[in-house]
């Protein structure tokens, strides 16, 4: 990354740092208190969009996978890492989130619901195509395995969105997205907020993605300048 | 530096969630009756539980995503002294040749 992109990088990351704190003043000062959850559904706030990203990941891992596999590009190659190593991320703190908000609303830490059991084999997933990309064969044949890998991620993700309305879950029924209920609006100030904190981590996701992607790059570029 | 960081936060989290800490209570209302106080009691444990585990997620999901850009510009650093290893390499080459 040259000086130009490096400094554009420093003040997207400043940008998206006064977002951030912004968004922790709607959290905790302005959105009202849910009436039923008390103070810990402000969780919420956070716990949508690492889903949310979560599986945006796992979409561009599949979508990008395909176009590596349909190309034989490299670039498609280098994004589809990036965007799995940012998507265990996100999984992995939205698995804790939900772990943490579980204890106080359900009184347990974990159960086997079906919503979380999908959630947690996405997360497998994705440290399994980690795990093959890191340990497995190199070059364009562990590409290629990899991708394979990532479709199956692609089945998952529909499986963890729809599995409230599939099966019979303790996990709260949708309230937002082209599946919600209609019966089950929120209020519109936690909606505000919910929209306000989802923009934010999407411009946190995108920095990241992007940093990792240029890394992604130049360690593709080293290894084939050792190679030579 | 940043272990030990982390290792104490995590130990403040893990000590405050064993302890059900209660925070301070409100003493101003003292004509109140006792029962009032007693259910406002158990509300505010109620709340300052669930403010406890607001905390500890809000935590855990700064300290994943800080950790993730440190661990960014520590691989940066990495390739940066690597390039410059075989950027060396590259010319003591060329003056041998």
């Amino acid at each position: 990354m040259g000086i130009k992109s490096n400094n554009l990088g420093k003040i997207y990351l400043f940008i998206t740092s006064i977002f951030m704190l912004i968004n922790l003043y709607l959290i905790f000062i302005w959105a009202p208190n849910e009436i039923n959850l008390g103070i810990s559904q402000r969780i919420f706030y956070i716990h949508i969009p690492l889903a949310w990203l979560g599986m945006i990941s796992m979409i561009l891992l599949g979508i990008t996978s395909i176009i590596y596999l349909l190309t034989n590009n490299i670039k498609w190659d280098n994004i589809a890492k990036s965007t799995a190593e940012i998507g265990v991320l996100f999984l992995s703190l939205l698995l804790l989130t939900g772990i943490i908000w579980s204890k106080p609303t359900w009184g347990i830490w974990w159960t086997w619901d079906s919503k979380l059991t999908t959630t947690l084999i996405l997360w497998f997933i994705y440290v399994g195509y980690l795990t093959l990309r890191a340990y497995g064969p190199q070059g364009s044949q562990g590409a290629r395995y990899g991708a394979i890998l990532a479709l199956l991620g692609i089945i998952d993700t529909p499986l963890i969105y729809f599995a409230t309305i599939w099966w019979r879950t303790q996990h709260p029924e949708l309230n937002i997205g082209p599946a919600a209920n209609v019966s089950n609006t929120i209020d519109i100030s936690i909606l505000q907020v919910l929209l306000f904190s989802l923009i934010t981590f999407t411009a946190l996701y995108i920095f990241l993605l992007i940093e990792r992607y240029a890394l992604t790059k130049l360690e593709t570029t080293t290894k084939e300048m050792i190679n030579v | 530096m940043f272990k030990f960081l982390f290792l104490s936060i995590l130990l403040i989290s893990v000590h405050l969630i064993s302890t059900d800490i209660i925070f301070a209570e409100d003493h101003s209302q003292t004509h109140t009756s006792i029962e009032t106080i007693s259910e406002e009691k158990s509300a505010n444990i109620q709340t300052d539980n669930g403010l406890i585990y607001v905390f500890i997620a809000f935590l855990i999901t700064w300290i994943g995503f800080f950790f993730y850009l440190y661990y960014l510009s520590q691989k940066r650093k990495e390739l940066a002294s690597e390039i410059d290893s075989i950027k060396q390499r590259l010319t003591s080459k060329s003056i041998q040749l």
